[in-house]
C-alpha cells in the first residue's frame, strides 16, 4: 500500500511538471498546443538514448528540456510565421516528432537498466546515503524539481518579458498596440512550455527504466485535465496560486487514476483500458460546471415550483 | 506631424466583395491639431486610424509621422509614437492584469524589456502618484485585477496608459460610444483635459455631431472612404450641427448627380 502510494506520488509530480508546461500554453497564452503529444516522448527519448550511450544524466535531462524547447519553437513559428492555426501548427509538430522520436532512439523503445550499466538519475538519488527509505529520496527529489519549477515559474511571468507574455494571452490587440511584438512572446512561451513537457517526459523514462516511442499518446488530454482539476479544486486568480492549482491538480488526477487502475478490474476494467479511463475522467471534470448548474437549477425548480 | 498621402485602402480585393475602403486620401495634421472626424457607418473612418495605427497596411499611399516614413511599419513598432483608444473599453486593457500590471506594460512601451521585475516598488509609487492626478480613486487599488473595473473606468486606465509615455499621436476610435451618456461626458472631459495639458497631436472618430464641434480644434468629414470636408478656425467656431448636416447632404447629393452623370 506504501509502494502504491509513493508510486501515484512519484507520478504525480512528474505530471505536475507537464501541467505546469501545458498550464502555460492552454491558460496563460490561450495556445490549444498539441505539440505536448510529441514533445513529452521527444524529452524521454532524448534523455534516455543519451544515457544509453553512457551520457551523464544531468547532461542528458538538460539536452531534453532545451530540445523540447526547440520543438516548442518549431510550433511557434508555423503559427506565427507562416500563419498556421495553432491546433494545426501544434498537430504538424507532433506528427513530424513521431518520426523524429524514432529516429533518436533508432528504434522504438529504449531500456534503462542498472544490469546494462545505465547510469539514471534515480540510480545517483540511490546512492544517496541520508536516514531514509530510498523511496522517500526519490519523492523528495521530485517534489525539489516541481518547486523549483514552479517558484520560476511564477517569477518569470511577473518580469517584463513574462508580464508581456501573459498580456498575449490575454489580449493581443492591446499588447500590440503597447509596442510589443506578439511573434516573439508567442515563441519564447511556447518555447518554455514544451521544455518543461520534455522535462517531465526524460524524468519519466529514468523513473520507469524505459522509453517508448508510444509513451506521448494522450498526454495532452493528462496534462489539460491536471489543469482543470487543479482549477476546479482551487478556484485562483493570483498567477502563484493558479500554477500551485495545477500541481495540486496533476496530483489528485494522478492518485485517481492510479485508483482506477489498482481497483478498477473490480468492475471489469483492464489495463488497456487506461486511456478510456483517462478519456472518460476528464469528460466527468469538463461537465461537472453544467451539470452542477442543471442539478442546481432543478432543485430551485422544486423549492419554488 | 502627420503627412498622409494618396492612401488607398482596398479589402477583398479582385473578388466581388471587393470594396475600397479609403479612396485618394491626403491629409496633414499639424502638431497639437485635435482632429474630430465624422461620418456614417462604412465611411472608412476606423479604416483611416486603423492604417495610421498599423493595424492594416494601405495597398497605396503613405503615412508620415513626424517626417519618418511608417507606411510599412507593424503595429508593434509604430506605438512608439501612437496611443491608441478603442471603441470598446475591453480592448485597451488587459482584464486578468492588475492595474499596476497594465501599468507596467504601457510604461515598458518602445522601452526593451528584461528579466527584471515588472512592477517594482519605485514605479509602483510612480504608478500610484500619476494615477491619483486622475481622480478616479483607482491608486488605491493598484492591486485589483483591471475585469473587475467598470466600463468607464477600464477607459480611463486606457487613456491614463495611452500617455503614460508622451506619445506624439492619440488616435481615438470612438472611445467613449459604448459607455453609458454620464460616464461619457466625463471620460470625454477627462480626454480632453489630458490632450490640452500634454498638448497632443490627435484624431478623434465619433458618431455626435455636436461632440465633433464642442471639442477639437478641426473637424472632417468622411463619406465613403473620402474626405470630403475639412473646416478649422473661425469657420468651425460658427457651426452648428445642422449646418454640418446640411452641408453633409448638400456634398452627398452633388455626388450623386455626379456619379449619375458618369453612368
Amino acid at each position: 500500500m506504501i509502494g502504491f502510494a509513493f508510486s501515484a506520488l512519484n507520478e504525480g509530480m512528474l505530471f505536475a511538471i507537464l501541467a505546469l508546461g501545458v498550464f502555460i500554453s492552454f491558460r496563460i497564452l490561450h495556445f490549444p498546443d498539441l505539440t505536448v503529444d510529441g514533445s513529452y516522448p521527444l524529452g524521454a527519448a532524448v534523455a534516455a538514448s543519451l544515457i544509453a550511450r553512457n551520457t551523464d544524466p544531468i547532461t542528458a535531462t538538460l539536452a531534453a528540456l532545451l530540445i523540447g524547447g526547440i520543438a516548442g519553437l518549431f510550433t511557434g513559428v508555423l503559427h506565427t510565421k507562416l500563419k498556421i492555426a495553432p491546433l494545426l501548427s501544434g498537430i504538424l509538430s507532433m506528427i513530424c516528432l513521431y518520426s523524429i522520436n524514432l529516429r533518436i532512439m533508432g528504434k522504438p523503445n529504449i531500456s534503462l537498466s542498472p544490469y546494462l550499466g545505465h547510469k539514471t538519475l534515480i540510480t545517483y538519488l540511490k546512492k544517496i546515503s541520508l536516514p531514509l527509505p530510498t523511496y522517500c529520496i526519490i519523492l523528495l527529489f521530485f517534489v525539489a524539481v516541481v518547486i523549483i519549477s514552479k517558484v520560476l515559474i511564477d517569477l518569470f511571468f511577473h518580469t517584463e518579458i513574462g508580464l508581456a507574455i501573459r498580456a498575449t494571452g490575454d489580449n493581443e490587440l492591446m499588447i500590440r498596440s503597447q509596442g510589443v511584438n506578439t511573434d516573439i512572446t508567442k515563441l519564447i512561451g511556447l518555447s518554455l512550455s514544451n521544455a518543461l513537457v520534455a522535462l517531465s517526459g526524460a524524468l519519466y523514462a529514468q523513473y520507469q527504466g524505459f522509453s517508448d516511442i508510444g509513451m506521448g499518446i494522450g498526454m495532452i488530454v493528462a496534462g489539460l485535465a491536471s489543469v482543470i482539476t487543479g482549477q476546479a479544486l482551487i478556484p485562483a486568480k493570483k498567477l502563484g496560486m493558479m500554477s500551485f492549482a495545477v500541481i495540486t491538480g496533476a496530483i489528485v488526477y494522478r492518485a485517481v487514476l492510479a485508483a482506477a487502475l489498482k481497483w478498477g478490474y473490480n468492475f471489469g476494467f483492464k489495463p488497456t483500458d487506461l486511456k478510456l479511463i483517462t478519456g472518460l475522467l476528464v469528460i466527468i471534470i469538463l461537465s461537472f460546471p453544467v451539470l452542477r448548474s442543471k442539478f442546481k437549477l432543478k432543485i430551485l425548480q422544486k423549492k419554488i415550483g | 506631424m502627420v503627412k498622409i498621402e494618396n492612401l488607398t485602402k482596398i479589402f477583398f480585393r479582385g473578388t466581388v466583395n471587393e470594396n475600397i475602403a479609403i479612396k485618394n486620401i491626403d491629409l496633414h495634421v499639424p502638431a497639437q491639431d485635435f482632429i474630430t472626424i465624422v461620418g456614417s457607418n462604412g465611411a472608412g473612418k476606423t479604416t483611416l486610424l486603423n492604417l495610421i495605427s498599423g493595424r492594416f497596411l494601405p495597398d497605396v499611399g503613405n503615412i508620415k509621422i513626424n517626417e519618418y516614413d511608417v507606411t510599412n511599419l507593424p503595429d508593434y513598432e509604430r506605438a512608439k509614437f501612437v496611443g491608441r483608444i478603442f471603441q470598446n473599453p475591453l480592448e485597451g486593457t488587459a482584464a486578468s492584469l492588475t492595474i499596476e500590471e497594465n501599468l507596467a506594460i504601457a510604461y515598458l512601451k518602445g522601452k526593451r524589456k528584461g528579466l527584471h521585475l515588472a512592477v517594482t516598488r519605485r514605479r509602483r509609487k510612480e504608478f500610484r502618484e500619476r494615477l491619483s492626478e486622475l481622480g478616479l480613486n483607482l491608486e488605491n487599488r493598484l492591486q485589483d485585477r483591471v475585469g473587475l473595473l467598470s466600463g468607464g473606468q477600464r477607459q480611463a486606465l486606457a487613456i491614463f496608459m495611452a500617455i503614460l509615455t508622451h506619445p506624439q499621436l492619440l488616435l481615438l476610435d470612438e472611445h467613449t460610444a459604448n459607455l453609458d451618456p454620464k460616464t461619457a461626458q466625463k471620460i470625454l472631459s477627462l480626454t480632453d483635459k489630458i490632450i490640452e495639458e500634454n498638448q497632443l497631436t490627435t484624431l478623434m472618430v465619433t458618431h455626435n455631431m455636436e461632440q465633433a464641434l464642442q471639442f477639437g480644434t478641426r473637424t472632417i468629414m468622411m463619406h465613403e472612404g473620402e474626405i470630403i470636408l475639412d473646416i478649422s478656425g473661425k469657420k468651425r467656431e460658427k457651426l452648428t450641427v445642422n449646418d454640418l448636416l446640411d452641408m453633409f447632404f448638400q456634398i452627398k447629393k452633388e455626388k450623386l448627380t455626379e456619379d449619375k452623370l458618369l453612368l
